[in-house]
């Protein structure tokens, strides 16, 4: 169940060419999150996607935020088409007259690898999957339940993927969700049967993995635009641009264009998100 | 031959009670309707419920796909979060760290050994539509042998706000397709369904309570009415309808039946009088209800109100049943189940049919078994997939390392 990789585009911060780096609505837009799947979508709409994917931990969770204070606070709530998690994805699809698929799936920080792994079901057709996460005052408030699993969650971001067959791709790779108890040891032997030169993961994950080669260079997928449960996207879209000699190996702080990059995502509860790409012509196993 | 996705194993939580056997009593002869709260734990044991009867072992069980519909995952508990801010109280820690997506899968995964790709659709009230669409979209283009669909639907004041709001709340309780209904009746609830390639639940001995024939949805203008021009094609003797009891909700659902089947029309049941609507878990529990029909030859004493015209004389024991869903964004999707009378040989050719689903919000697109899927990289990228041993294929051919299960039997459910 792998995929061609044929356009990337990121949120922020990310060191990505000028070109496909967007910018995000402002953090008092009203729906936000919906902005933020705009703005990756028109990104990659010329390249001509037909469907759309997203994977969000939390969907459009300041709009849910602020129904719930009315909700719990007695008052009435006119509007609730915003908050409805799958709303943003079929409005966005909608403005731009996609006649495929469109899915809104959830996993926590696995989300992104979650929606790449379904979108490989459509292998003849081109998608776009989107990964992406607000920061909202919820968010915030959530920060101390998670400090003791030392994350920081004051920040938000996103990336997306253009995918599906023809010629001349940027990359190629795969996504797989795993559920714990067994989740830790499959990674590991995982990554020690498939080379990988440059390794993006979350805090806290690399200390873990003592059986990683010397020669594989890690990375803090939060390094660029913080630490958010969609930050496995934009080291994603960062890996793709790396691959395909888009942007300079030193951004990463190595000296050579690398071939094989696989990003790693976690979630609190030890679920495991695994994207592994390689460049064109390059063995994906 | 029957198609080639059979469920091999149901699982159902609803307020008639916490198993399966409580829903299939109320399904059989009118009863009372019940009160059962569904909580996180017993969505878990229905979880479990669909995976024994299906008799997955850890070793299936481990890198099994898990699609589940929610409306809003986790917001039982940020509620709570919330609401100790609303009351200028200290943050309920516990509570956030259990908010999303993650804490309700986690528990589903932790109880059940459901070890693959797992995750939550969301779908504005057909969430569980929709990852029956999926698991059956993951099955037909995988060499995955299966999956476990369903829906979650947990107690929340604002999902209940938001469905009162938008489709009304009816104090005399839900009456589908009453002439004088007034909404619906808001309920907790869980289903589940084990989706399994025919050829390889023959194989293992298992027994099929029914075969998923097709997943069809449509959205935008009269996206039912639409939807119900192509389904009629499959001729079910049973329609589980959408039947909300909702006033706008149902006078669509009776103007399309009536157009498009006619009136009376025969072979309508309608769930919600008894279960309540599950929102995102309203059509898996449906999903459920139509293959314990079709498993044990009874038709659901589930009789919507006399909005519609009924051929009850007619009512025959089953043999297929199409299920209808609708939801707050104008989508609708049908799910076509047929009763599985000769089990195929485990052959190869049991793979085909594979079911139709959707392809396109407007179109059904059939979709060709995973071995005429050509490799979408023939000619720029050496092929990665490693020798399949004899007979054995591997369900993770890109993908070629599965997970070991657990030396300990999985934790069950509370």
């Amino acid at each position: 169940m792998s995929f061609l990789v044929r356009g990337y585009a990121g949120l922020g911060s990310l060191p990505l060419p000028s070109g496909r780096r967007v910018s995000s609505p402002g953090p008092d837009a009203p729906e936000r999150f919906q902005g933020m799947l705009r703005a990756l979508l028109h990104a990659l709409r010329p390249r001509g996607p037909e469907g759309l994917l997203v994977g969000s931990a939390w969907g459009p969770l300041s709009e849910v935020g602020k129904r719930a204070e009315r909700v719990l606070r007695g008052r009435p709530v006119k509007d609730w088409t915003p908050a409805l998690v799958a709303g943003p994805a079929y409005a966005c699809a909608e403005e731009v007259g996609l006649q495929g698929p469109v899915h809104t799936v959830q996993r926590g920080a696995t989300s992104f690898a979650a929606a790449l792994a379904l979108a490989s079901a459509w292998p003849k057709l081109p998608l776009c999957v989107l990964g992406t996460d607000e920061v909202t005052p919820h968010v915030v408030w959530a920060r101390a339940a998670y400090r003791g699993l030392s994350l920081n969650l004051d920040a938000e971001g996103g990336a997306g993927l253009l995918l599906g067959p023809g010629p001349k791709p940027l990359a190629h790779g795969f996504a797989r969700v795993v559920s714990p108890p067994n989740a830790r040891a499959w990674l590991r032997e995982w990554l020690a049967a498939h080379p990988t030169e440059l390794l993006f993961a979350p805090p806290g994950l690399p200390h873990g993995l003592t059986v990683l080669p010397q020669t594989v260079k890690t990375v803090l997928s939060t390094k660029w635009d913080g630490e958010h449960p969609a930050s496995a996207a934009g080291a994603t879209a960062l890996a793709v641009a790396l691959l395909s000699g888009q942007v300079q190996p030193a951004v990463a702080g190595i000296k050579n264009r690398p071939k094989r990059i696989a990003i790693v995502a976690i979630t609190p509860r030890g679920a495991l998100g695994v994207i592994r790409l390689v460049a064109p012509g390059v063995r994906l196993g | 031959m029957s198609g080639g996705l059979w469920i091999t194993g149901v699982g159902a939580a609803t307020r008639q009670g916490p198993t399966l056997a409580d829903l299939e009593r109320g399904l059989r002869e009118p009863s009372e309707v019940g009160d059962h709260t569904v909580g996180a734990a017993g969505a878990a044991a229905a979880l479990v419920e669909a995976l024994e009867m299906a008799g997955l072992g850890p070793r299936l069980r481990v890198n099994a796909a898990l699609f589940v519909g929610c409306t809003w995952a986790g917001l039982d508990e940020s509620e709570l979060a919330v609401e100790s801010h609303v009351n200028d109280q200290d943050p309920d820690d516990v509570a956030w760290s259990r908010h999303g997506s993650d804490h309700i899968l986690a528990r589903l995964t932790r109880s059940s050994g459901v070890g693959g790709l797992s995750l939550v659709v969301s779908a504005a009230g057909g969430g569980s539509a929709e990852a029956l669409e999926l698991g059956a979209r993951w099955l037909v283009s995988s060499a995955s042998p299966l999956a476990v669909v369903g829906g979650v639907q947990l107690e929340t004041r604002v999902g209940q706000q938001c469905f009162a709001d938008r489709v009304g709340v009816d104090p005399a309780g839900c009456r589908p397709h009453a002439p004088d209904r007034r909404g619906t009746t808001l309920a907790t609830g869980a289903g589940f369904l084990v989706l399994e390639r025919a050829a390889h639940a023959a194989q293992r001995g298992a027994t099929p309570l029914a075969s998923l024939e097709a997943i069809r949805m449509q959205s935008g203008g009269n996206a039912l009415a639409r939807l119900l021009q192509r389904a009629q094609a499959d001729a079910p003797d049973l329609w589980l309808l959408h039947g909300s009891g909702g006033v706008a909700e149902d006078a669509e659902e009776a103007g399309a039946l009536k157009t498009v089947l006619g009136e009376p029309a025969p072979g309508l049941a309608a769930s919600k009088a008894l279960v309540g609507h599950t929102q995102g878990a309203a059509a898996a529990l449906d999903a459920v209800i139509a293959a314990l029909a079709l498993r044990g030859g009874f038709f659901p004493c589930l009789e919507p109100g006399a909005g519609l015209s009924v051929v009850s004389a007619e009512r025959l024991v089953p043999r297929s049943a199409s299920v209808l869903c609708t939801n707050l964004l104008g989508r609708a999707w049908a799910l076509h189940l047929r009763r599985v009378d000769a089990e195929p040989e485990a052959s190869e050719s049991d793979l085909a049919p594979l079911p139709e689903v959707l392809g396109a919000p407007s179109d059904i697109v059939p979709i060709a078994p995973p071995e005429e899927l050509e490799e979408a990289d023939p000619d720029e990228i050496e092929s990665e997939e490693p020798d399949e041993p004899e007979g054995q294929p591997n369900p993770f051919a890109s993908d070629f390392m599965p997970v070991e299960p657990p030396e300990d039997p999985p934790e069950e459910a509370p």
